[in-house]
């Protein structure tokens, strides 16, 4: 560390707390070059997640949300301002996060066990065949994908697809989760069930999570904290501190009075934006 | 199920010349009948003027006969077929490693770049009497000929077949942790080898035609050579001969790439 910052920290009354923060946005905002000029995905943004937040990110398509996660996980730099992870800035890719992006990218030629084992079999984490074939079951097991262990990609639907993908995210346990719309495709009933075991696996394995959904419920189920954008070019317009009680039953919260007013609330905020929201 | 269908057609039923040729055995019976036809023809019809340039089938099969018995047909046959195989081994075994090389090192393939995209544009037939300066006639020229010939449609399909791997399925496992070791052997590697097969497939094809043209150019052995040989002597009877014998082996080699092209077909997802 140069030794400028460190005089900066001490002087910084703020500068104990910062130490603790597991992602810092400062600043950060991102303009691609498109068909020659310039789009503005991300207004320059400050954003702070603690270690064990699970912050939940909406706001209509196009709005930055997903610019953000592939910063933090290290596959885009920032135009301006930084991306800091566990107080360090992120320049190369982050190893640290798990990242279960919008797209699937099962690998089309391994069937849906081994595309979640794939993990298992890097180096890095240097886990036995053995325990590595349980966990795998675990996890097909997690997923509700019990009899599809054998399928290629190609013989999924769309929701298996992403099962698949967030059972390969979440097997090796990182300590970060990123996770871009992980449930959009699904059914309500299976939405909810998997809802549930993310918050348990989460709160079990003390996970941080940066969550983008287009589902306001979703959002106020899971969070801690809620981040409303606005429409292109991306700006946060409101967080939220979602203050349920936990542990909280995903399935039953939405009828409580206290969701009803945060909704309410957050919908106020969402809803000029939604409009107005570009899909690209 | 297509017959089926003909047969029950209630109204405006087709006569009964469509009603035999819509059965399996009566297709081939048609079949029989329109060879035997034309050969009938070319027998009998001409006089002894066109005779001479166009011989007749059974002068054909007893020539074909002939070469049978004293052996050189497959003398011949094994010499196009040992240049051929062998120019297509080390084509795509040169092809395939040095396309790997390229794919994994992108910094290398752009050095060299240009100079491959001038080569591959280039018919390579036109290279053959420069091989033959330089190898003689012998097999060595002709294996020379098809083995760049197929160098660089394998080496041009391996590059594609990297390129086009999707970025996305690197960066994902990237994220994970993996090295450049292991994303070249559990992303690369399987996503190029469809594609390697792809090129191993069509380069057969160019192959068989360079062999050939290699053999019609300057050679002392091969089917092609024979061709030329008997035309170069006016007996016609040994040039037509030559092509029937070629043509089955189009027919064969064309059965077995079928065959293969199935076999991966069933086997895609499993690699």
């Amino acid at each position: 560390m140069p030794p400028s910052d460190v005089a900066m920290k001490a002087a910084d009354p703020r500068a104990a707390s910062r130490e603790l923060e597991k992602i810092r946005l400062a600043g950060a905002g991102k303009r691609f070059m498109v068909r020659g000029g310039e789009l503005e995905a991300l207004r320059p943004a400050d954003l702070d997640v603690r270690p064990r937040e699970f912050v939940a990110l909406v706001g209509p398509s196009g709005c930055g949300k997903s610019t953000i996660l592939n910063m933090v996980a290290g596959l885009l730099q920032p135009s301006e301002g930084a991306v800091f992870y566990d107080g360090q800035p992120v320049t190369a890719i982050n190893r640290a996060v798990g990242y279960m992006t919008q797209k699937d990218t099962l690998l089309p030629w391994r069937s849906a066990a081994d595309n979640i084992r794939i993990s298992l079999e890097l180096k890095c984490r240097s886990v036995s065949r053995g325990d590595a074939e349980a966990r795998v079951m675990q996890m097909i097991d997690l997923v509700g994908l019990k009899g599809f262990e054998r399928h290629y990609p190609s013989e999924l639907s769309g929701g298996m697809r992403k099962r698949v993908a967030l059972a390969r995210t979440l097997i090796y346990e990182p300590e970060t989760l990123l996770m871009d719309e992980p449930f959009g495709a699904l059914d309500a009933q299976l939405k909810l069930l998997l809802l549930d075991q993310l918050q348990e696996l989460t709160t079990l394995r003390r996970m941080t999570v940066m969550f983008v959904t287009h589902d306001l419920g979703e959002a106020i189920t899971l969070a801690d904290r809620v981040v409303v954008f606005s429409a292109r070019p991306g700006r946060i317009r409101k967080i939220r501190d979602i203050d349920l009680p936990r542990p909280r039953d995903v399935f039953k919260v939405r009828f409580t009075e206290a969701f009803a007013k945060l909704h309410e609330e957050l919908w106020d905020e969402l809803k000029d934006e939604v409009g107005k929201g570009t899909d690209v | 199920m297509s017959q089926t269908q003909i047969m029950t057609l209630p109204a405006n039923a087709p006569g009964t010349l469509a009603r035999v040729i819509a059965t399996a055995s009566g297709r081939l019976g048609a079949r029989l009948l329109v060879i035997g036809g034309l050969l009938a023809i070319w027998q009998f019809a001409p006089g002894t003027g066109l005779r001479f340039w166009m011989s007749g089938p059974l002068e054909i099969g007893a020539r074909l006969w002939s070469w049978i018995i004293d052996g050189s047909l497959w003398d011949n046959l094994g010499a196009t077929l040992a240049a051929m195989t062998l120019g297509y081994a080390i084509g795509t075994a040169i092809g395939v490693s040095l396309g790997l090389l390229f794919g994994f090192l992108p910094q290398l393939h752009r050095v060299f770049a240009p100079y491959i995209m001038a080569l591959y544009a280039l018919p390579k037939i036109a290279l053959a009497p420069l091989f033959i300066i330089v190898f003689g006639i012998g097999i060595e020229s002709r294996v020379a000929l098809v083995a760049i010939t197929v160098f660089f449609l394998i080496l041009n399909t391996t590059l594609d077949g990297i390129r086009n791997v999707d970025r996305d399925l690197i960066r994902s496992l990237g994220v994970m942790g993996a090295t450049r070791l292991e994303i070249i052997r559990k992303i690369l590697l399987p996503a190029a080898l469809p594609w390697i097969f792809t090129g191993m497939r069509i380069s057969v094809r160019y192959a068989f035609t360079n062999t050939l043209l290699a053999e019609l150019i300057a050679s002392n052995q091969g089917i092609g050579f024979m061709i030329e040989y008997y035309s170069g002597i006016f007996d016609s009877t040994g040039t037509y001969a030559a092509i029937l014998v070629l043509v089955i082996m189009s027919v064969g080699l064309t059965e077995l790439l079928t065959r293969l092209e199935q076999a991966m077909s069933h086997g895609r997802g499993r690699v």
